[in-house]
Formats: structure tokens, C-alpha cells, sequence
């Protein structure tokens, strides 16, 4: 939205002061892009929990395992050979494929999640403001709504430390 | 790319991609020409057959496994070593974990090739792998090898999204930053990532169970390529210390490794300021702790032979330490169990030169170290009449070099496409140092 | 192009279809399906059977010839025939390899050129007319030919206008000293027999019957004897397979064997043997020419401890019956002939004369022309034309020099081979002959016994038989009265009926012949000869060995690539040093050795081993024949000069030399209680695995295995195992799927060697299979180890788990010169460069057997009708095959006696092949 109030700070610590002086001013919607997880990345209200994160690994190391288990047992049923003397489905011997299998699907599925809802998440504040980011460039989005109206002369002196505010 | 206006962060972080010495390319040359000699000389095993190789019966595997199993362990401190890093928040993380993590892949890229080079139909190698086919065949899931097809396979596949996963942000940096063909690489490979506030908590959360899901696959990775050896019923290899023995080897051989590599990144790009000797000691501590772990499964495995009393045991170990490699034998311990006690001393951890003497030591050592058990056990079975002995021939030398320039040249060749250092976390860790108040504050910030 | 069934009967078909051979890249034989029986009954892919006879040496042995497609591929012995048994030595079963071996010849040479049957034919008439017209002799040497070709011969030579004694036979194996004893002892020339299975006790001097004279028969009675619990004793300088068989090596002073063996003869008659047989004007003679030969005496010369000797003669007076045998080439010195005289004294004083040795009255045969004097002649250039058949003197070396330089006088000299051997090159022509399962002839071993040998297939190459162009040459000089009109093979064909052709045997009655003790028997016996002195040089003893026989030249490539059975070395010569004598020489295990000997010097590797007395060279035959002189490959007391020469020439040995180190792998029991621990089955966390019918195995009788290695012969020649050559050998990579590992360990005692043959074990728990990645070997439901040469893709896993390294893996694709190609056995796969392989147990027999009895509607199978490659050579029975679930077979009777173990039973592998251990006096 063009009327967002857009402030890009130099110094990390500027930006951080900046936002907590936002909530102070009861200004909750504030969202910040940073560079680096800088402390002001944590400072905004609703970056979201994702605490199902570790659901997802989860179930994807339980995918790998039931793969595992049933790639192992079922060829090894089809072939039907004795070897070494252990029968065709010999447990002992397939727990290290069942382990490997759960580590590797566990990983790919917490990767894909990751790639996925951050896909999501960072829809939720402006293309352009995101495209103001830059190594040592902290940028701070007051949303038009909550920027707009009286209590905008408030929230651009909680925005000096800013090396510059747009619009 | 040079552009004038990078800070001093980019320039420093950045510095192994905008320069390109001299040395570099005298680097990059002899690694490819080591790359061109093995293949060579693996061309003439695959024309001739392996009795190019000194292999006969009864000792079927030399040189080559050794090589495969010397990079394995390699590759254990990248991962590990930055996974591990990564929990105990340490401050070396941000210096030299991206480069930790990328010589893990690319050693176990090299690894790989190893046992498709060695064994007798290469160009069958493909049988290993659970893939459908008319036939309804499918590989035997008691063989410890095809455990090691698992087990390397997915500990490549994890480590290279590790590396990719912590790579993200600095891709998103750069992919404004680069002009030419890059900026489309980087933009694509940085998957959109903006750094707003959401994607970095989901960031923060994502990747503490991307290095608990690492570490112990990277402990399983070499267990696996243990139990190669434990799982067989061979004298000298049948042993239950076997997965630790290793595991502890690998960490021991990766640490030598990565010292090596980030002195050389340091002297070559100007990084004293951000790897600096306290790293270093670290490194010199775990190497010191780790040789002794090795000298304690030295004595021990000997311990355990004498004590069963079993001849062939006996025969093997008493000879290893006696017989035709006797040379190898006293080698490693000197390498693997005396160098690094040195670094008892601090003046020698903080000594760069010192540590490079020793660290080589360590990768000669434990190369050695691999050659004298897989060896010495095939030599000296059970049945005396069916002893023999191996000497490498010259091919597989080539090789085993050949795979070393393979490594060097991938390496090179990352640093100069990808920041070999993570630019997101020496912001973070710099502004930490900045603060007034200790480095807590930051970490507890970061991971709250 | 790999020669398998399929693309065999594929290029056959295309061949036969158009005149593709000169289109083909390979050469293809001129007939791909060249049958020497009716076609209608040979079917594409079924074997078919042929008796002959094995003419690889002067034994004889019958033989059964398996035929595939109009090609042999393999050799057994012929069940029915009295020498073989239907086993066959090394040599035997080598000779499918000599059939298809690139150094065979196929076209006659003249002048160092190949030339054609047509001038070739010419020249050899021009030869004969040219001898006849100088009113000169023509003399054929011969290898022995006792039978319708030696008959030929007289009858050609007498077409010829010539004696008919002017036949000279050439064989260097002949051990003439033991006729001369003989004479010198009974008055009688007869062929001895010896019934040694009988013998309660057995006392060999120095002749190691195992390895020379007739192998099979030879080490079939002694295995016989030690079965029914006789003893036996070797006598000699150094440890052969006969001695390593004893229960006993006497190691005596070189050249005091006969002062032993008289000394016992002594202290035999005081023991008051059973002498009665004896005039009493003969004993008394006797005693007094005993007398000299005092225990003292004895002792001081032999170096054997009087406690020895006298239990020795205790123990001979007491054996009802005894047996005396030799002496053997090893121990035949310059009073040979006096000894061997004192060997049959002594049987005559022991009563062994009618029981264990029996004389057969020789056949009439055409008296012969002696070497000696064909030697002098030709020298004397008074011979016109010799004609050699399959006889290479010059093979020798320095041996027979003299007769090379009467041959180089000769004017005319035409040579009937296999091979172009030394002699051949000096002959003038040079016809090639078939092979002898290409042509017909018979031979007779002993009198009473014919073997008939009759061509199994049509000739490889572009060959003729001797007789056939000795006959055109008559007919090509008008001189054919008294010869047969057609060709030599109809000859044979008449002389025998159609039943005994199928059966390869006539016997013929043969009577023996009564002998008694001359008065005049040790009357001159020679002066005892010094023994050691300055300048005389160390004793060289001419070992004889299974592998080369009399050490004839060219040799084959399998029998160089079978490694000797106590040394382990192919490829390659050696001598054989006591620990104290290469120390002595300052010698170390394959350092070169330089030996000096009356007929030159030859450099070979030193073996350092204890089964040779200090002192004492110990060389096999094939390469002391540089050293020899006079007497072919004999050494009849030569000694030679040895001093290291500096250079190494390494031995592919195992470094730590043929001990055991404590691992119990040939294991032997005490011949009073005959009983080993009982191997307890271990515990395993897995189920046992079921055999649903059949369990194959082997049991391996350590008890009866002399090490002659004919198991690993036949193994070659069964499975076609590539033949790698001595520099891969050097290099540990023998592709052998049986291998006979020979352990000397030393004891109290002295050394004793133990024989260990070692092919795959066929585990119930193979640890080489569960490690395979690709299920490459697996356990088959018979309880095979099988292994899947397509599936493998050679990580070598399986080669390093095997704790009994029995398996092999192609380095190369191995070469196969020649027309080895066609003497593949098409029911095995040729095995690719790059995979594993290792001993199939005969899996193709298995199932052919298994097929047959399916055919007549038996799921039963009869104990023995199915046999493995290695059982069915085994010359003692020591391999025996068989189903471990069946009771009743001789297999399951073996694993059920007190003497089985299993190999490294404490790894529970749960082998499918039983050891017997050997019983031993001390144990």
C-alpha cells in the first residue's frame, strides 16, 4: 500500500528502541525487515508461533520410517533368499535403513516447510518495503492504517533514529 | 563483482568471492590436473581390470577403502562440528561453520566415488540401489554396504540442505547485491526469502531441528561405515568399539581438516578479524581431546584381543604392531597419539604454524590408521596358508590423489560461487560484540 | 566371443550354414560338430561317454572321456579299469588342456617351416629309401609302446628289410635298477607287483610310489592299508608325499640305505624271521654276508639312533605280512641295483615273497635295441635313419647329451610329436601326430592288461597318426609285405572285440611267476662309498613330483599352475634347503641359489623347510635335469656345489612359511583312540535355516589325502577356471577353486606335514553372503553357497568375510590360447572380468542328476550318482560327495565318525563340508 509508513534504520539497536517506542504508543501492527536476525526481528507483535514445525518433522521421520519398513520387509519377502543364514525378514539388520530413512525424510519435510511458509509469511508486508532491505539496513513498516490520521506526528518522532522515512 | 559501495562486512564476508589471487588459480590448476591424473588412472582399471590395483587374495580391499573411509571421516567434522557449534551458541559458529558445512558435502562427494571406482564392474554400481525393475531384484538390506548406500546418501542430502538452509539469507543479500548471470542464481536459489520478522522466527525455528535431525545422522553416517568392517568375522575387525572407535576418528581426522582449510581461507582472504586465534585454540582443544580418545581405543582394542586370547586376534593385532607394517603402525600412533599432545600447551594452539604442522600429522596419521586395519586384518585371517600382503600400485595412488584434487577443486570452486562465510550471522554476531551488555543478551534474543 | 552352449551351437548353425569361417574375426574349427560317432545318437547339450586309456604316463590309466558336442571337455578315470578306479592323477586330468594347448602342432615342420602333409610324406620316404638305399639301419625310438603299435613297428622295420630289434624304447621313467636287484636276487626277469594294501607294515625305501610309477593305484593301497590300520614307514633324505603320508619319515644319511636296509635284513634273520622258505645253504651264505652289518655299523653311517633300527626290524619280523618297496628315484644312488638286491632279500626273509610281492611272467616280447648301444652306433654314424616316437631325449638336458650329439650324426631323423620338443628341433621332419584321444592304439601297464584307447572326437588340428604315415611311407616304398592294408586303427579294431572297445579293457590271464633266493644273492655288494668330505659337494637329491613326472618338456600350463603340493610354488623351480643348511650357506627363503653339478649349473629360488634333511639338496626333477649327467633324469648319487648368488627371486609363499600357528585347521587324532572333542552347535539369535530335502556337502578324510592335488586338476578342467600365469600367481591371484594347503609343522618328532584340501565350505551361516549388497551368493535350498555371477558386481566384500578365503575374483579377462576356447565345458559359465567366483560344488552335475532321476519319475537319489568334479578324480576316496540329510550315505557316515570336525567351527559358519581328521601314531 503506497501511503505505508516505510523507515529504514542503519543501526540494528535504532530500530529495535523504534519499535518498542511503537508499542509504547499503542501502535501494535508495526513489522520489521531485517538483514541479519538482528534483535528488532523478534520486537514485533505477531511474527507468528509456528510451533508445528516440529509436528511436520515428525511426521515426515515417521513417513521415512514406515517407507523404510516396508520397502525392507516387502522386496526382501518377494526375493525369498536365505542368506548368512538370517531369515528374509531379519529385523536386527534392517533397523539401520529404518533409522536413516526417518532421519533423511524428517530433515526434508522440516526443509520443505520451511521454504513453503515463509513463501506464506512474508506476503504480509509490502513488496517494496522488502525490497528497501539491505546488509546493515533495518527497515521498519508502520501499516497506512494504523500510520494514518492524529496520531501520525507521534509515530514519525518514534521513527528519528531512522537514517530516512518514506513517504 | 566489485562495487565500491559494499561495507565492511560484504567486503570481508564476501572477500573469497570478489577477489581471485593469483594463488587461487594456481590452486584451482593443480587440483584439476590431480582430478585429469586419477582419472586416468581409474580409466585403465575400467579398461584393463582391476589387476592394475597391488589387490590380490587374500586382501581385497586397499588403497581406494582407505581413501573412502579417510574422506567419510572428513566429512564428519562439517556438519557435526557446525551443528553442534550451532546448540552450544558458540561465537566460532558464525566464522567457520558455512565453510565447516560445505567441506562436509563436498568430502562426501569425493567419498562417493570411491567404492564405485573400486569395485569390479563399475558401471553395474547402480545394483546397490531399491530401484524398480522387471526383474523384481532389489538389493540384500542385511549387507552393511547397502547400509552405507542409505546411510551416505541421506547424510549428503541432509548436510547439502543444511548448508543450503543457512545459506538463504546471505543468498537473498546477494542476489541484490551481484550483477550478470549470478543475480538470477542467487534470486532463484534464495527462494524469495526478504527477511521480515515472520521469516525469521520460522527461520529460527526451522533450523534447530534441521541441526537435531543432523547430528545424529552424522553420527549414524559413520557407525554405518564401521559396522563395513565390525559386522564381517574378521580378526581385528570384529569388534564392538568399532562405531565409536570411528565416529571419534572421523570428528578427530574433520577437525585436523577444517584447520587446515580455514587458515588457508584466513591467510588467502584477510579474515583475521573474524577467525582469530581464540577459534583456533578451540579447535586445538577438541583436536587434543579427541587424540586421546583415539590412543584410549588403541590401547583398548589391543587390551580386548590379548584378553580374549583368540590366535587369530592375537596373530593380527600382535603383528600389526610387529609385522611387514609395523612402520605404518608406529606412524600413526606417533601422528594420531603423540603429535597432538603438543596442544597441551597453549603457546601451540595459538601457534598457526604449529597447528598446520600437527593437523597435517593428524590427516596423514589417520589416513595411515585406515590403510593398517583394513589392511593388516586381510593380510593375517585365519588360515596361515592363505596370508599375503598389498602394496598399493601406482594407479590407485593416482586415485587416491585424484580424489584429494577432486576435493580441493569443489572447494575451491564454492568459495568462489558462495559466501564462505554466513554475511547473516557476522552481522548478528559483530552487532552482539557492539553491545554493552555480554554476548547473552543476544543469544537469549535469538533464540528466545 | 566367450565360448558358452548357446553362442557355441549359434556360431555352429551359422557355420555349417555358409563358409562364414574365413568371415569370422575368431578362427573357428574347420568342424564345429565333428562326430567320430554315428550323428543320429548324439543330442545337442547331452554328453556322451567314451573309454580310452590316459597315456600321460607309462601307468596306463583307463579313462572315461566326456564328450559335448563332438568335443571332450573332461577326463575321469574309467570305473571298471583295475589301475585307475575311476580316478585319475594330475597329469590325467591335465590332459584335456594338452588336447586344446596353443603349443600343440598342427602341421608337420621341416627346416624350421611348416610344410604340407603331401612333402611332408615325400620327404619321409625320400628319408627311409635314402637309409635303405646306404644299406644303412632304420631304428625307431620310441616312447614304450607295449602293444599292436610296438608290433607294428617290427613288422614295419621288417617290411623295411630291417631287424625287427632295431626298436629302441626311450623311458626315462624306467627305474632299471629294481629289474638288475632282481636278477641279482631271484634269477628271474618278471614284472614285480606289490599287493602294499595288504602290507600290515610298510617300509618304503625312498620310493615315493605316490608320485612316480603309478599314482593312482600307488596312493589308492596306501590309503587302503592306512584304512585297514597298517603302519607305514618312509625311508629317505627328504620328505615326499609318500613320506608325509607315513606315519613315519626316517631321515637317513644320503647313499646309507642300503647299509640300513641290510643291517635290518641282519637283525632281522636274528630275530628269526620267517626264513623257512630259505634253502639252509642259502641262509648261512646270507648270515655270513651279513655279518659286517652290525648295529654299530649301521648306526654310525645312517646317524639313526639304535632304538630306531632295532624296534624298525622288531616291528618288520613281527608285520604278518610286511612290505618292502624301492628304492625310488629319490634315494637311487650308484649301488641302486645292490640295494633294490637287498630290498627283495629282505621281503624274501620277511615271507612277503608270494603275498605282498608277486612276480608276473613278462610277455613274449620282440627283444628291444638297448639305448647304450643305439647311442654307440648313431655316434659311429653306422645308423641310416632314426624314426622318434613321442620320445624326447633331449628334453632331458645334459643327461642324454651324448645321444644328442649321435642323433646330430644321423643322417636322416624324423620325430612323431605332439609338441615341437628339444629333440623335435633337431630332426629333420618333424609329423605331427594326433593327440591320444584322437587316434587308436592300446597299451598295456602290466602283463595281463590291456588298456584299449580308441579317439574320442576328430582331430583339433591338421594332424595324422604315426602309424598310419609310417604305413604310407612303406606303401610309398613298394615294401608293404606283413603290413596291414588298411589303417593302424582297423588294426586295433580287429585285435579287440566290439565289447571290449566299449569297456577300454582286456584282461588276459597272466601267470605268475615262482621265484626263489639265489645263493648267490648279496654276494658282491659294493664297498660302502665315503659320504661327506672336502670338495665332495652336498647330496642332491632328484626329487620326483606328481606335477612333472620325469620332468618332460614342453610342460603343461595347468600342471605348472597347480602348485606343488608340499611347497606351494608354481610356476616356478626351487631348492629345498634345511633351516641349517641355508644358514650355513647364509641363505635366506627366495634368495637364488647357484648349484653346480656334473652336467652344469642352474640358479633356482631357495625353499627353506625342515622336510629335508640338513645337508641335503633337495631339487624337483624337472629342473635338477641341468645338473644331471648319464642316467636321464635320475640323480643316482650326483652331488652338487650350492653358494648364493645374491639375487632374490621371491616365492609366493605365505610369508610366515607353512605353520599353523596354533590355528587348528588339519587336525590329526592319536591312532589308539581315534576321537576328537565333539564340536558343540553355538547358539545363534535366528532360526535355524530348514534343507527341505537334500543338504549336499563333501567330507574330506584328511586321513586318506596324499596331497597329489588331482581334485584341484580336475576342478580346472570342470569348471573352466582361467589359468592366470606366474606372474598373477606371484601376485596371490590363483583362481583355484579347491586348493590343498600343506602345513609342516614341527614337532618333537621332527616335521610333520598335513594336507589340507580347502574349496568353499557351503555355510549354513556363510558370512559371505549377508554381506553382499546386491544378493550376488545366497543359500539354496540344496545348501549350496551359490553364487550369482550376473547379479555381482564385485564390491570383494564377500572375499574378505570369508574366513576361509576360498573365493576368487577376476582381475582380468584371462586369456584362453590356443583352441582352449573348445575344451570349455559348456555347462559352466565363463566367468566375467570383475566378478566373484569360488567352488559351485558341481552345481551343473547336481542338476543334471537331478534331471535324469526326474526323468524316471525318482525323486530319491542313490548315493554316488551324483559326484563333484574333485570327489570323483580323488585317487584315495579321501572326497566324498554326498547328501548330509540322506543317513544312509557314505557322506552322513563320515560326519557321524569320532574323527569329524568342522573347519573354524567356533565362528558356528555351520560348514557343509566335514573333515576327517588324520589319525597319527603320535598325536
Amino acid at each position: 500500500m503506497p501511503d505505508d509508513l516505510v523507515a529504514v534504520f542503519a543501526e540494528p539497536d535504532a530500530a529495535a528502541s523504534a519499535l518498542r517506542a511503537l508499542r509504547e504508543a499503542g501502535v501494535p501492527g508495526a513489522r520489521v525487515v531485517s538483514p541479519a536476525p538482528y534483535p528488532a526481528v523478534h520486537l514485533t507483535g505477531q511474527p507468528g508461533a509456528w510451533r508445528f514445525l516440529g509436528t511436520i518433522a515428525l511426521v515426515g521421520g515417521l513417513t521415512g520410517l514406515g517407507t523404510a519398513t516396508a520397502l525392507q520387509v516387502i522386496t526382501s519377502r518377494n526375493l525369498d533368499m536365505i542368506v548368512g543364514g538370517k531369515p528374509p525378514v531379519s529385523w536386527p539388520a534392517f533397523g539401520v535403513v529404518m533409522f536413516e530413512l526417518t532421519m533423511l525424510f524428517a530433515g526434508i519435510f522440516n526443509f520443505s516447510a520451511l521454504a513453503l511458509l515463509s513463501a506464506l509469511a512474508r506476503r504480509r508486508v509490502p513488496a517494496q518495503a522488502r525490497a528497501r532491505v539491505e546488509t546493515e539496513r533495518i527497515v521498519v513498516v508502520v501499516p497506512a492504517a494504523e500510520a494514518g490520521g492524529p496520531r501520525q506526528a507521534l509515530i514519525r518522532t518514534t521513527l528519528q533514529g531512522a537514517v530516512e522515512v518514506t513517504p | 563483482m566489485s562495487q565500491p559501495d559494499l561495507t565492511r562486512i560484504e567486503r570481508d564476508t564476501l572477500a573469497t568471492m570478489s577477489s581471485t589471487s593469483r594463488l587461487y588459480w594456481a590452486g584451482l590448476a593443480v587440483s584439476v590436473a590431480l582430478v585429469a591424473l586419477g582419472g586416468w588412472a581409474w580409466s585403465l582399471a575400467l579398461r584393463r581390470g582391476l589387476g592394475v590395483f597391488g589387490l590380490n587374495e587374500p586382501v581385497m580391499w586397499g588403497a581406494l577403502i582407505t581413501t573412502f573411509v579417510f574422506f567419510i571421516g572428513v566429512s564428519h567434522s562439517g556438519t557435526l562440528v557446525s551443528a553442534i557449534l550451532y546448540f552450544t551458541r558458540s561465537p566460532l559458529r558464525a566464522a567457520i561453520g558455512r565453510s565447516a558445512e560445505a567441506m562436509t558435502v563436498i568430502t562426501i562427494l569425493t567419498a562417493g566415488l570411491y567404492p564405485i571406482i573400486h569395485i569390479g564392474r563399475s558401471w553395474l554400481f547402480f545394483f546397490v540401489l531399491p530401484y524398480p525393475n522387471q526383474r523384481q531384484l532389489w538389493p540384500n538390506f542385511r549387507s552393511p554396504l547397502t547400509w552405507d548406500v542409505f546411510a551416505i546418501s541421506s547424510y549428503v542430502t541432509v548436510s547439502a540442505l543444511f548448508l543450503y538452509m543457512g545459506m538463504l539469507p546471505d543468498l537473498a543479500l546477494l542476489a541484490r547485491r551481484v550483477t550478470g548471470w549470478r543475480r538470477p542464481l542467487y534470486r532463484v536459489l534464495s527462494l524469495g526469502f526478504s527477511g521480515t520478522d515472520a521469516e525469521w522466527t520460522l527461520f529460527e525455528k526451522a533450523y534447530p531441528i534441521f541441526a537435531g535431525v543432523v547430528i545424529p545422522l552424522a553420527v549414524s553416517v559413520h557407525s554405518v561405515v564401521s559396522w563395513d568392517f565390525a559386522m564381517s568375522v574378521m580378526p581385528g575387525w570384529h569388534s564392538a568399539i568399532f562405531a565409536p572407535y570411528f565416529v571419534a576418528g572421523a570428528i578427530f581426522s574433520g577437525i585436523a581438516m577444517a584447520i587446515l582449510l580455514l587458515s588457508g581461507l584466513r591467510r588467502g582472504y584477510a579474515l583475521e578479524r573474524h577467525i582469530t586465534p581464540a577459534h583456533f585454540d578451540l579447535l586445538a582443544k577438541l583436536l587434543l581431546a579427541m587424540s586421546l580418545v583415539m590412543t584410549f581405543v588403541y590401547l583398548t582394542e589391543f587390551f580386548m584381543a590379548f584378553f580374549r586370547g583368540s590366535p587369530a586376534e592375537v596373530e593380527v593385532f600382535t603383528w600389526r604392531a610387529t609385522g611387514t607394517y609395523a612402520w605404518v603402525f608406529w606412524l600413526v600412533m606417533f601422528c594420531n597419539g603423540v603429535a597432538p599432545l603438543a596442544c597441551f600447551w597453549s603457546r601451540v594452539r595459538r601457534s598457526l604454524p604449529a597447528l598446520i604442522v600437527i593437523s597435517v600429522l593428524v590427516s596423514v596419521g589417520m589416513w595411515f590408521e585406515r590403510f593398517l586395519f583394513i589392511v593388516t586384518t586381510l593380510a593375517r585371517a585365519y588360515d596361515p596358508a592363505n596370508w599375503g600382503n598389498y602394496r598399493p600400485t601406482w594407479p590407485e595412488l593416482l586415485i587416491c590423489l585424484g580424489g584429494f584434487g577432486w576435493f580441493f577443486m569443489l572447494f575451491l570452486l564454492f568459495v568462489k560461487i558462495f559466501p564462505s562465510m554466513s554475511v547473516a550471522e557476522t552481522m548478528q554476531h559483530d552487532h552482539a560484540l557492539t553491545l554493552p551488555a555480554p554476548a547473552g543478551g543476544e543469544t537469549e534474543a535469538s533464540h528466545a | 566371443m566367450k565360448l558358452t552352449r548357446r553362442n557355441f551351437l549359434g556360431s555352429a548353425v551359422g557355420v555349417l550354414g555358409a563358409g562364414l569361417v574365413e568371415g569370422c574375426q575368431e578362427k573357428l574349427p574347420r568342424y564345429l560338430v565333428p562326430y567320430t560317432a554315428p550323428p543320429e545318437d548324439v543330442v545337442p547339450g547331452v554328453a556322451r561317454r567314451y573309454r580310452t586309456v590316459c597315456r600321460e604316463c607309462p601307468a596306463a590309466c583307463g579313462a572315461t572321456v566326456r564328450v559335448r558336442e563332438g568335443r571332450a571337455v573332461k577326463m575321469e578315470g574309467s570305473p571298471e579299469h583295475p589301475v585307475s578306479h575311476g580316478a585319475l592323477c594330475p597329469g590325467g586330468q591335465s590332459a584335456i588342456e594338452r588336447l586344446y594347448a596353443p603349443t600343440r602342432l598342427g602341421a608337420p615342420w621341416a627346416g624350421g617351416l611348416q610344410i604340407g602333409w603331401d612333402r611332408a610324406e615325400a620327404a619321409l620316404a625320400e628319408g627311409l629309401k635314402r637309409a635303405l638305399d646306404a644299406k644303412q639301419p632304420v631304428v625307431v625310438l620310441t616312447r614304450p609302446e607295449r602293444g599292436q603299435l610296438g608290433a607294428l613297428f617290427g613288422a614295419w622295420l621288417t617290411a623295411l628289410g630291417q631287424p625287427a630289434s632295431q626298436v629302441v624304447t626311450f623311458d626315462p621313467m624306467a627305474r632299471g635298477w629294481l629289474r638288475e636287484g632282481q636278477r641279482r636276487a631271484f634269477g628271474t626277469a618278471g614284472t614285480p607287483v606289490h599287493d602294499l594294501a595288504a602290507a600290515r607294515l610298510l617300509l618304503s625305501i625312498g620310493d615315493d610310489f605316490v608320485e612316480e610309477g603309478s599314482p593312482v593305484e600307488a596312493a589308492r593301497a596306501l590309503a587302503a592299508q592306512r584304512a585297514a590300520g597298517g603302519r607305514s614307514i618312509y625311508v629317505g633324505p627328504r620328505l615326499s608325499l609318500t613320506g608325509a603320508s607315513a606315519d613315519e619319515w626316517l631321515s637317513v644319511e644320503p647313499g646309507t640305505e642300503l647299509t640300513l636296509v641290510l643291517g635290518l635284513a641282519r637283525q632281522v634273520l636274528e630275530l628269526g624271521a620267517p626264513a623257512a622258505a630259505l634253502p639252509a645253504g642259502a641262509l648261512q651264505a646270507l648270515r655270513g654276508r651279513l655279518a659286517p652289518y652290525d648295529a654299530a655299523t649301521v648306526t654310525s653311517r645312517t646317524r639313526l639312533s639304535r632304538g630306531t633300527v632295532a624296534e624298525l626290524a622288531a616291528a618288520l619280523a613281527g608285520a604278518r605280512p610286511s612290505l618292502v618297496v624301492g628304492p625310488g628315484r629319490a634315494v637311487a644312488g650308484g649301488d641302486a641295483a645292490a640295494l633294490a638286491e637287498a630290498v627283495h632279500v629282505l621281503n624274501a626273509l620277511l615271507g612277503n615273497v608270494g603275498t605282498t610281492v608277486r612276480f608276473l611272467a613278462d610277455p613274449a616280447g620282440l627283444p628291444g635295441m638297448e639305448l647304450a648301444e643305439f647311442t654307440r652306433r648313431a655316434a659311429a654314424g653306422e645308423i641310416g635313419a632314426v624314426i622318434l616316437h613321442h620320445a624326447d631325449p633331449l628334453g632331458y638336458g645334459p643327461a642324454y647329451a651324448a645321444l644328442g650329439k649321435a642323433l646330430a650324426r644321423v643322417p636322416f631323423v624324423a620325430a612323431f610329436t605332439n609338441e615341437l620338443d628339444a629333440t623335435a628341433r633337431q630332426a629333420h621332419l618333424v609329423l605331427a601326430d594326433h593327440h591320444f584321444l584322437e587316434t587308436w592304439s592300446d597299451v598295456s601297464p602290466r602283463p595281463g592288461l590291456r588298456g584299449i584307447q580308441q579317439p574320442v572326437m576328430t582331430p583339433v588340428l591338421g594332424t595324422r597318426p604315426a602309424a598310419d604315415e609310417l604305413l604310407a611311407a612303406a606303401r610309398a616304398l613298394g615294401r608293404t609285405a606283413g603290413l596291414p592294408e588298411g589303417t593302424f586303427g582297423d588294426v586295433v579294431r580287429q585285435a579287440f572285440s566290439e565289447q571290449e572297445i566299449e569297456h577300454g579293457l582286456k584282461v588276459e590271464a597272466a601267470e605268475p611267476l615262482p621265484v626263489s633266493l639265489q645263493a648267490t644273492a648279496l654276494r658282491d655288494l659294493p664297498a660302502p662309498a665315503p659320504l661327506r668330505g672336502p670338495g665332495m659337494g652336498l647330496p642332491l637329491v632328484v626329487a620326483p613330483t606328481i606335477r612333472h613326472l620325469d620332468g618332460r618338456t614342453p610342460r603343461s600350463a595347468l600342471l605348472q599352475e597347480l602348485p606343488d603340493p608340499l611347497s606351494g610354488h608354481s610356476w616356478t623351480g626351487w631348492v629345498e634347503l634345511h633351516p641349517t643348511t641355508a644358514a650355513a650357506l647364509g641363505v635366506k627363503a627366495s634368495d637364488v641359489v647357484a648349484l653346480e653339478g656334473p652336467g652344469g649349473r642352474v640358479d633356482l629360488p631357495a625353499h627353506v623347510t625342515p622336510t629335508v634333511r640338513a645337508g641335503v639338496l633337495g631339487v624337483p626333477v624337472g629342473d635338477a635335469l641341468p645338473l644331471l649327467d648319464g642316467h636321464g633324469p635320475i640323480g643316482l648319487g650326483v652331488r652338487a656345489t650350492a653358494a648364493p648368488t645374491g639375487l632374490r627371486r621371491p616365492l609366493h609363499l605365505p610369508e610366515a612359511g607353512h605353520h599353523q600357528h596354533g590355528h587348528e585347521l588339519a587336525r590329526s587324532v592319536s591312532a589308539a583312540s581315534p576321537k576328537l572333542p565333539p564340536q558343540e552347535p553355538l547358539p545363534s539369535m535366528y532360526p535355524p535355516v530348514i534343507h527341505p530335502e537334500r543338504r549336499w556337502g563333501l567330507a574330506i578324510d584328511l586321513d586318506r589325502c596324499t596331497g597329489c592335488g588331482a581334485c584341484t586338476t580336475a576342478c580346472y578342467v570342470e569348471n573352466n577356471l582361467p589359468i592366470v600365469g606366474p606372474e598373477d600367481i606371484q601376485r596371490g591371484r590363483s583362481m583355484s577353486w579347491l586348493r590343498i594347503q600343506a602345513f609342516v609343522d614341527e614337532t618333537p618328532t621332527g616335521p610333520q606335514a598335513s594336507f589340507l584340501p580347502l574349496g568353499c565350505q557351503h555355510c549354513t551361516n556363510a558370512p559371505c553372503e549377508s554381506v553382499c549388497p546386491t544378493y550376488a551368493t545366497y543359500h539354496t535350498k540344496e545348501g549350496l553357497n551359490a553364487q550369482i555371477y550376473a547379479r555381482c558386481i564385485g564390491t570383494r566384500y564377500c572375499e574378505n568375510n570369508c574366513p576361509y578365503g576360498v573365493r576368487r575374483f577376476n582381475f582380468f579377462e584371462w586369456p584362453r590360447p590356443g583352441n582352449e576356447r573348445l575344451g570349455l565345458n559348456p555347462d559352466v559359465t565363463v566367468r566375467d572380468r570383475g566378478v566373484t567366483e569360488k567352488c559351485s560344488l558341481c552345481i551343473h552335475r547336481i542338476g543334471e542328476g537331478e534331471e535324469l532321476a526326474r526323468l524316471e519319475g525318482r525323486n530319491q537319489l542313490r548315493d554316488g550318482e551324483i559326484v563333484s568334479a574333485c570327489a570323483a578324480t580323488c585317487p584315495t576316496k579321501a572326497i566324498v560327495f554326498g547328501d548330509l540329510k540322506d543317513p544312509g550315505s557314505e557322506i552322513s557316515r563320515r560326519a557321524a565318525d569320532g574323527r569329524a570336525y568342522k573347519l573354524l567351527g567356533e565362528l558356528n559358519t555351520e560348514p557343509g563340508v566335514v573333515y576327517l581328521a588324520r589319525r597319527r601314531e603320535k598325536a
